[in-house]
């Protein structure tokens, strides 16, 4: 259950072991352990092993199999597969199954990759607990008085339990980094373009991008590899674009910005896990220093109220004319009112609302046309603070993973992603990688930040602090 | 937080926007907590912007076409499947205001 | 149009075109009018959850070509959403150009009235569903939704308010049909709903400068429609304000058969539709390069064309019926064959004539099948009265059965080979000799008696004379006989 994603796919090539016996042991690791920690909405299970034996067929034929050669995968329940439910951990959306299969994912299963399950999250990815799922919260697989963090917190326990190798998720603001950091485990969220948006059921859509979450480095650029590519459905997908998964981990003679302007508001442990960051990098020959980029302070503003505007839009559609739920009223508009009142939540209406007022007539200018020049001011910023560093760091979240049912106050879970939204609004990739723990034993990652198209030096960096990290977390069942 | 940012009158006006039935005690919530987020974002508004553009796309493509060359449609008895109500190969819906 | 009674009308007018591409302008889902309902439906289209739109090329060629055909600037444009709920709208948004449209500030003329119209905008957007009211079903009124229209490409010309009457207005729309046909961009079917035309209306009293407050009037299905709803909507909103009223910015109905616009029932709404850049979809900016190779590739439009037969003719002043043959010819696309003819040396007038009556209604099937070549060949023999107009009639008649067929051969045939001038005075000379009495009157100035003779003349020449020849004879013989007396 320990293997990586590269393990077990060089296993199964070499006929060492077969997908099927992977996928039979993930499956059974699920079936013993998910009980306690609520990761996945739906579990393929028959699928899955439908999969493996078809992958088993071609490798006894000789066939050359995938990257991804029976690696068991998890995926967001907000990513389409043709014929299974696809509920984006709302009502709303109970028992639609989507016709057609999302370009991320077909990706995957064109790598021999195997479609485990769907994992909980917040509803519609608008959370930082996946407290907010319409079905159940999840449980963070270290602690499960614990958040996993959110919104892709279901797929980054299954790889933080060791369900999964490899895990999808989606980061809007956030929601791959800051899971990844509170369950120890590798989160990217790439360039926006590299990865297809084509079937991830949109929330802010120029924020929105797909990224896995892996135990290690490697295996996170391997799925990344996989994942990364021009799509002709995605008009925002850029042309041409591919990962090359070559990566060293040497970073002497880089040079390396501290986000000043995050690192206050930030608990003492991860201060301190900062600090014992800086140090590593500065052992393996890396010049740090503290850089200060002002405009990102005012990135939580601009995305609260750029990433409500886009999805109130974008969660139109859900309307009850043509899918999912319908509470039938005495005309249509009753109709709207009844269906949308009852299928989304409330975190989902509050974003709604908000994006609505920014949007709405006499508000547009001060909220939302303002919110979109401070994304030039935080472009311009970070283009400033890469004319003089390679990469950038700094914390992923502010603190470890705090309490189940802790934030009751919607400000305070939206404070969550302070350090994270700013490379959502710029674009640009950014990676957590788990480096230290605090007393309690709790996992606080490191964010790695990279200009667009960075991701070759931003992995060398991740790949490098995870040389100087502590010892990974292990799920609570572990330890017992 | 002493200023209510968003009256509960707008809260309404702004949930008919929406489409979305509020309950009483959600009207008063949400328009407490609209007008905290949005005090907190006031910090943008003693930004000077005046010469900054906006951007809309993080990333700067342009004239993004596909060609005009049909596809494949989606079998429509698997699609009204999916429906609340379908007849007669249509999607089915409560009456429409302004129609007779 | 209303001015004696004291009160000025303004009209604007924002006409919808489908544009004739093979698919939707975001998705590949075929565009075709009346497929069986949502069979042409795919993810994209049917708004399901994760779908993105791929705007269609061609659909952009095509809004260019319309742009350079009103004379409009083609600028950088970009999609915004237009956000509001109707069940006929899979996104609960509809994807148009909002403030940065592909085409701007150009006009159309209207050529009975000698007056430019601006063109203010023509932006690029989705067509929605189609939703029908089919009364209850199960104690409860519902509509039925058809998604097949759902996402074909349109483009909104949007007029300035620069018409005065319902005439204007609605030759507006028929010479903007007429360009946006030649452009190749649409087939301009109002009845089939490629082309719909939505009015808005004011009135004011003369002398005043400020625009009255406009009604917007939907459902005009045809020239007539939108005609007898101006008139209507401007009578109505006349009464309104001599009765001390108020006119509301209302969108109405037009009701054909009741001959009346009505407010839609439709609670008051204050629209607010949250316009925002579409982030699904990357900005237009057509190069240059493009523009001048669509420019290079567009006909010559209409009025264009109408200038140039008016060129032809070489005359100040055209009669109504002379401009209305004009244009006759230039809507069916006769207009090049009176170029050629004219260009050959055949008189204008007789040219169009034939152009603009008999080849229109001999070809009225299919305009493409006459051979300007042969028209040409036909119109000079008339010309130089080697065939009188009935046989040149016939040959045209003969021609659209078989139009590859040498006219030479189609006049012998018929037997319309010209008798020498010899053949003719004989001929002449003998009705003369058989028919004294009248010979004698027409001789004494009974001019009508002339008919007579070509009438006999065609008899015994089996129709293969040229009346006005034979008159010709006729009016030198009895010139000679008077100057003999």
């Amino acid at each position: 259950m320990d293997l990586g994603a590269q393990e077990i796919a060089d296993l199964v090539k070499s006929s060492k072991v077969s997908a099927t016996q992977v996928v039979e042991a993930h499956l059974d690791e699920i079936s013993r352990y998910d009980s306690r920690v609520n990761a996945f909405l739906l579990v393929m299970a028959e699928n899955a092993l439908e999969q493996a034996k078809r992958i088993d067929v071609r490798r006894s034929k000789g066939e050359e199999l995938g990257p991804l050669a029976g690696v068991p995968i998890a995926l967001k329940d907000n990513m389409a597969v043709s014929g299974f439910a696809t509920t984006c951990g709302s009502k709303i959306l109970e028992g639609w199954k989507p016709p057609y299969t999302a370009t991320a994912v077909k990706r995957l299963v064109a790598a021999d990759a195997v479609l485990i399950g769907k994992t909980n999250l917040d509803e519609f990815a608008m959370g930082s607990s996946t407290e907010n799922s319409a079905y159940f919260p999840t449980k963070n697989p270290i602690d499960p008085t614990k958040v996993p963090g959110g919104s892709s917190g279901g797929s980054a326990a299954s790889v933080a339990a060791r369900f999964t190798p490899i895990a999808i998720g989606s980061d809007t603001g956030g929601s791959i980094r800051q899971p990844a950091s509170l369950c120890g485990i590798v989160g990217v969220k790439p360039t926006y373009g590299l990865v297809s948006r084509y079937g991830l059921v949109a929330f802010a859509s120029s924020l929105d991008q797909i990224g896995p979450f892996a135990r290690n480095v490697q295996d996170a650029a391997l799925a990344l590899q996989v994942l990364a590519g021009h799509d002709d459905r995605d008009s925002t997908s850029i042309p041409g674009s591919h990962f090359d998964n070559s990566f060293t981990d040497r970073v002497a003679g880089l040079r390396i910005g501290v986000i000043q302007e995050m690192t206050t508001g930030i608990s003492g442990a991860v201060e301190h896990t900062l600090n014992d960051a800086i140090a590593f990098l500065r052992s393996m020959g890396a010049t740090v220093e503290a850089v200060s980029i002002p405009s990102t302070t005012y990135g939580l503003s601009a995305y609260y109220l750029i990433a409500p505007a886009e999805a109130s839009s974008n969660l139109s559609r859900f309307d009850g004319v043509r899918y999912g739920l319908r509470v039938p009223g005495a005309d249509i508009t009753q109709t709207y009112e009844q269906t949308r009142a009852e299928g989304f939540g409330a975190e989902v209406k509050r974003r709604m609302m908000l994006g609505t007022y920014a949007l709405s007539a006499g508000y547009y200018d001060a909220l939302y046309g303002r919110a979109q020049k401070v994304r030039t001011l935080i472009l311009d910023d970070f283009a400033k603070a890469y004319g003089a560093y390679d990469v950038l760091i700094s914390p992923t979240s502010p603190t470890v993973a705090f309490g189940l049912g802790d934030k009751t106050d919607p400000l305070a879970m939206y404070m969550a992603d302070v350090c994270t939204i700013p490379s959502n609004l710029a674009g640009h990739p950014a990676m957590s990688v788990p480096f230290g723990c605090d007393e309690a034993g709790l996992p606080i990652g490191i964010q790695v930040l990279a200009p667009a198209m960075g991701e070759q030096i931003m992995f060398s960096v991740a790949q490098s602090l995870q040389n100087g990290a502590a010892k990974p977390a292990v799920p609570v069942w572990r330890r017992d | 937080m002493s200023e209510q940012e968003i009256s509960e009158e707008e809260t309404l006006h702004v949930a008919h926007l929406a489409r979305l039935g509020l309950s009483g005690a959600e009207v008063k919530s949400f328009s407490k907590q609209l007008s905290a987020i949005l005090q907190h974002a006031k910090d943008i508004a003693t930004l000077d912007l005046d010469d900054v553009v906006p951007t809309k796309h993080a990333i700067s493509l342009m004239n993004v076409m596909r060609e005009d060359t049909v596809g494949d449609s989606l079998d429509r008895d698997e699609v009204l499947a999916s429906a609340p109500e379908a007849q007669s190969g249509m999607f089915v819906v409560p009456k429409i205001l302004g129609e007779s | 149009m209303f001015e004696e009674q004291g009160f000025l009308v303004t009209i604007g007018l924002e006409v919808h075109c489908e544009l004739l591409t093979e698919t939707k302008l975001f998705c590949s889902c075929a565009n075709s009018f009346g497929q069986v309902p949502n069979t042409n439906i795919c993810p994209v289209c049917l708004g399901l959850p994760g779908s993105l739109p791929v705007i269609n090329s061609r659909a952009v060629d095509f809004a260019i070509r319309i742009g350079l055909s009103l004379n409009c600037e083609i600028r950088p444009s970009v999609f915004h959403r237009k956000n509001y709920f109707y069940p006929d709208m899979p996104k609960g948004y509809q994807v148009s150009q909002y403030d940065e449209p592909i085409c701007v500030n150009g006009y159309l003329e209207l050529p009975s009235f000698d007056k430019k119209v601006r063109v203010l905008r023509a932006h690029m957007e989705e067509d929605t569903g189609k939703s029908t009211h089919i009364g209850r079903i199960h104690g409860a009124e519902k509509s039925l939704v058809d998604f097949n229209r759902a996402g074909v490409p349109l483009v909104e010309i949007v007029s300035e308010p620069d018409m005065t009457s319902a005439d204007e207005a609605r030759e507006y729309v028929s010479e903007l049909r007429s360009i946006l046909v030649a452009s190749g961009a649409t087939d301009g079917k109002m009845e089939e709903g490629s082309l719909r035309v939505d009015a808005n209306v004011s009135v004011r009293r003369v002398g005043t400068n400020e625009l009255g407050t406009r009604c917007e009037i939907k459902n005009l299905n045809s020239l007539r429609s939108l005609g007898r709803a101006i008139t209507y909507e401007a009578k109505r909103q006349i009464e309104v304000i001599e009765d001390g009223g108020a006119i509301k910015q209302e969108t109405r109905h037009w009701n054909e058969d009741q001959g009346r616009t009505s407010g839609l029932r439709s609670k008051e709404e204050a629209y607010d539709y949250r316009y925002f850049p579409e982030p699904d979809l990357t900005p237009l900016a057509p190069s240059n390069e493009l523009v001048d190779a669509i420019r290079s590739q567009l006909p010559i439009m209409p009025p264009e064309r109408r200038n140039r037969l008016r060129l032809a003719g070489k005359s100040e002043n055209y009669t109504r019926s002379e401009l209305e043959q004009i244009q006759t010819c230039v809507n069916f696309g006769s207009d090049e064959m009176v170029l050629l003819a004219v260009s050959k040396g055949v008189p204008f007038k007789l040219a169009l004539a034939r152009a603009a009556n008999e080849v229109t209604s001999i070809f009225a099937d299919d305009p493409t099948v006459i051979d300007p070549g042969k028209f040409v060949e036909l119109v000079s023999l008339e010309a130089s009265s080697a065939l009188s107009a009935t046989q040149s009639k016939a040959v045209l008649a003969e021609l659209a059965v078989e139009p590859t067929k040498d006219v030479k051969v189609i006049i012998a045939e018929l037997g319309f080979v010209g008798l020498s001038a010899d053949e003719l005075a004989q001929i002449v000379n003998e009705l003369i000799e058989s028919n004294p009495k009248e010979w004698l009157r027409y001789v004494e100035g009974e001019n009508q008696l002339g008919g007579f003779f070509i009438g006999k003349a065609m008899k015994v020449s089996n129709g293969k004379i040229n009346g006005r020849e034979v008159a010709q004879i006729m009016e030198r013989r009895r010139n000679d006989i008077l100057a003999s007396r």
